[in-house]
């Protein structure tokens, strides 16, 4: 795989920030990888596991996180490693008073590499979810952020109905459907006719679709 | 409801009805298939294409025969068990078992013969007859077999991520979104989306609200982003810097004096001609010269755009001196919200008249430009111009320039809001009577 390659790749090439120590975490479904400290350093969750357990062999249980989801996200670490700290102050925007802490957030500034990486997940199977959630599970702010804003922009600038049908969102305009005036009392009407009429049937299951 | 099952009632009657009485053996044989071929006349009476009636009516003739056959073969009138299905009236549930599997048998046979369309077309009818429960269990059955996949995100993840995610969006997609369903709409109402959208730009509600009140950020941006709209955008330091604009500020003081008094003459008019208007188009009145290229609305949605556009809109009004809180003083709207701030502001008469002025642009410079009505309606307002030449020196530079543009926003508006709030009680009921006083001269 093209991925993994290149995750070899960057783990040569910076074998002094790389400490030796490779720590394991196993998916729900079992698979182990292997990571270096890099990958361990962006994720809060892992970080913090490997700190309180002082894992030796015992690979780290990530139980909400699959596999297939897991490998992705794994590569995505490695590639990102090598990132110069972005900013380490992120979310504590208070830190710096010069910066307008009201400034909207662009959701278009994710680096080519991350755009090829998240093109692999979509909303239609799922796998895009996949990859928020697990972010947010394991505390990677940067892929939580790309995939939060491939989310946003498939948002914007949509129209609601598009927004209806890209996310499978049921709804009833008012008067209409579930939303109509007697929805309910209509089914609810019929019950106690259906039964008189049938009293003697051996069904005693109201169709209300039949009357 | 027949109940007399021994004693074989009129056949007419249990063919209508839905679930007939066991009728004997005897009358099975002649009943059973005259009450098939009414089945399936019902169900092929139903707008189909031509070759599923044909298939229909192939099967409907084979699974007659399939009935005579075992009705034929097997008919113990004996069971007290009686499965009613509606056109298999036997009593013996093994021969009703067995006949349910040829039947169904027969009917995958067909069914694999169909094609995709005349498959559709039956699926239609099935789903058509079934009922609500059989409809739910067909249904669980798709989504075991097709999860529905592109879930609603929202849904699926915590609050705290859906609102980072819309944290991303626009005013103007967000406003979308708000229509999608009503968790989205509580979604991206949420004070926590909005407020940083308008302490951007130091817009604060004039209110404290109550803990209970949910969307008020969102009241507070819309309405400040109205208010932008009808605010018209003056850039007095290009203007000042033409020569037509030079020169008339020089000869401001004389041409002041001839124009009040044309304008009492017409206030005295009960109504302007339009050839009036035109003259006085010529002669360009001294307090509000028009401009030759209408620029001074911004007439585009600012939600369309991102906050850059806004942002240095907001900012070119600063610069200038012209809050924008109060564009539109006698606005109906906003003059509850707006009043704090104008009582703050508006100390003598000549604020008031300026805000009178002010109102006349922004509402002709929506429509058209053209400067003649607003002469028309200063000239009714003409009690005041007395105040209007009594300009203070300062702001003679400026030609254009009303007298007392208000105060830039300051930067403590952008983070203390509350004790604004209570300063500004004190001068809300003087504001109101002073905009009473506005609209009365209208």
């Amino acid at each position: 795989m093209a991925t993994t390659a290149e995750a070899s790749n960057t783990t040569t090439g910076n074998t002094e920030t790389a400490t030796g120590k490779m720590i394991k975490i196993q998916s729900n479904d079992g698979q182990i990888f292997e990571v270096d400290q890099g990958v361990v350093e962006q994720s809060s969750t892992i970080k913090t596991l490997s700190d309180l357990m002082d894992v030796g062999d015992v690979p780290i249980p990530l139980p909400n996180v699959k596999a297939s989801i897991l490998g992705p996200i794994v590569d995505f670490c490695n590639h990102h490693k090598n990132d110069q700290k972005p900013e380490p102050i992120d979310e504590d925007d208070d830190d710096d008073p010069n910066k307008d802490i009201y400034e909207p957030k662009r959701s278009d500034d994710i680096c080519e590499w991350d755009l090829n990486f998240i093109k692999q997940f979509t909303v239609p199977e799922g796998t895009l979810f996949d990859i928020i959630m697990a972010a947010n599970y394991l505390g990677i702010k940067t892929l939580l952020a790309v995939g939060c804003k491939t989310i946003a922009n498939m948002v914007r600038g949509k129209s609601s109905t598009e927004v209806r049908e890209m996310f499978n969102i049921s709804y009833d305009p008012p008067g209409e459907g579930i939303n109509a005036p007697n929805a309910i009392e209509g089914q609810a009407g019929t019950v106690p006719t259906t039964q008189d009429a049938n009293a003697t049937g051996p069904s005693p299951q109201p169709d209300p679709m039949n009357q | 409801m027949n109940t007399s099952h021994h004693h074989p009632p009129n056949p007419n009657e249990i063919v209508g009805n839905r679930r007939p009485a066991r009728p004997s053996s005897a009358q099975l044989r002649s009943t059973t298939p005259t009450r098939n071929r009414q089945q399936h006349n019902n169900t092929t009476s139903n707008g189909l294409n031509t070759t599923a009636k044909l298939e229909q009516s192939i099967l409907k003739h084979d699974l007659d025969r399939t009935t005579m056959s075992t009705n034929s073969q097997k008919l113990n009138g004996k069971g007290k068990n009686r499965l009613y299905s509606t056109w298999t009236p036997l009593q013996d549930e093994e021969t009703n078992a067995r006949l349910f599997e040829e039947r169904k048998l027969l009917l995958n046979k067909w069914f694999e013969k169909w094609t995709d369309d005349q498959r559709r077309v039956v699926l239609d009818d099935l789903m058509g007859q079934s009922r609500p429960r059989q409809l739910t269990y067909t249904r669980n059955l798709l989504t075991k077999r097709f999860p529905a996949h592109h879930n609603d995100f929202t849904r699926l993840f915590p609050r705290v991520l859906c609102l980072y995610i819309f944290s991303y969006l626009d005013p103007r997609s967000l406003c979308r979104c708000a229509q999608v369903c009503w968790y989205w709409k509580f979604l991206t109402e949420s004070d926590q989306i909005w407020m940083p959208k308008c302490l951007r730009f130091g817009w604060t509600p004039k209110y404290s609200p109550s803990s209970f009140e949910s969307n008020v950020w969102k009241r507070v941006y819309t309405f400040n982003i109205q208010a932008l709209q009808t605010m018209p955008v003056r850039d007095y330091s290009q203007r000042s810097q033409s020569a037509y604009y030079d020169d008339q500020s020089s000869s401001r003081q004389n041409t002041a004096r001839s124009h009040t008094h044309t304008n009492r003459n017409q206030h005295n008019q009960s109504h302007l001609s339009s050839s009036s208007r035109t003259n006085r188009n010529v002669e360009h009145p001294p307090w509000r010269a028009n401009s030759r290229n209408p620029s001074d609305t911004l007439r585009f949605n600012y939600l369309d755009n991102d906050d850059s556009e806004l942002e240095s809109l907001i900012a070119k009004h600063r610069k200038q001196g012209t809050s924008i809180l109060h564009p539109t003083e006698s606005d109906h709207e906003l003059k509850n919200t707006t009043k704090e701030r104008q009582g703050r502001n508006r100390v003598d008469d000549r604020h008031e008249h300026n805000g009178s002025i002010r109102r006349s642009q922004s509402l002709s410079a929506r429509g058209s430009p053209s400067v003649s009505f607003r002469d028309d309606h200063t000239s009714r307002n003409s009690n005041h111009n007395n105040s209007y030449l009594n300009r203070p020196p300062s702001t003679s530079g400026f030609p254009n320039r009303p007298a007392d543009m208000p105060r830039p926003p300051s930067s403590a508006q952008k983070s203390k809001y509350s004790s604004k709030i209570a300063t500004n009680e004190a001068s809300n009921r003087t504001w109101h009577t002073m905009n009473n006083d506005n609209y009365i001269d209208e």
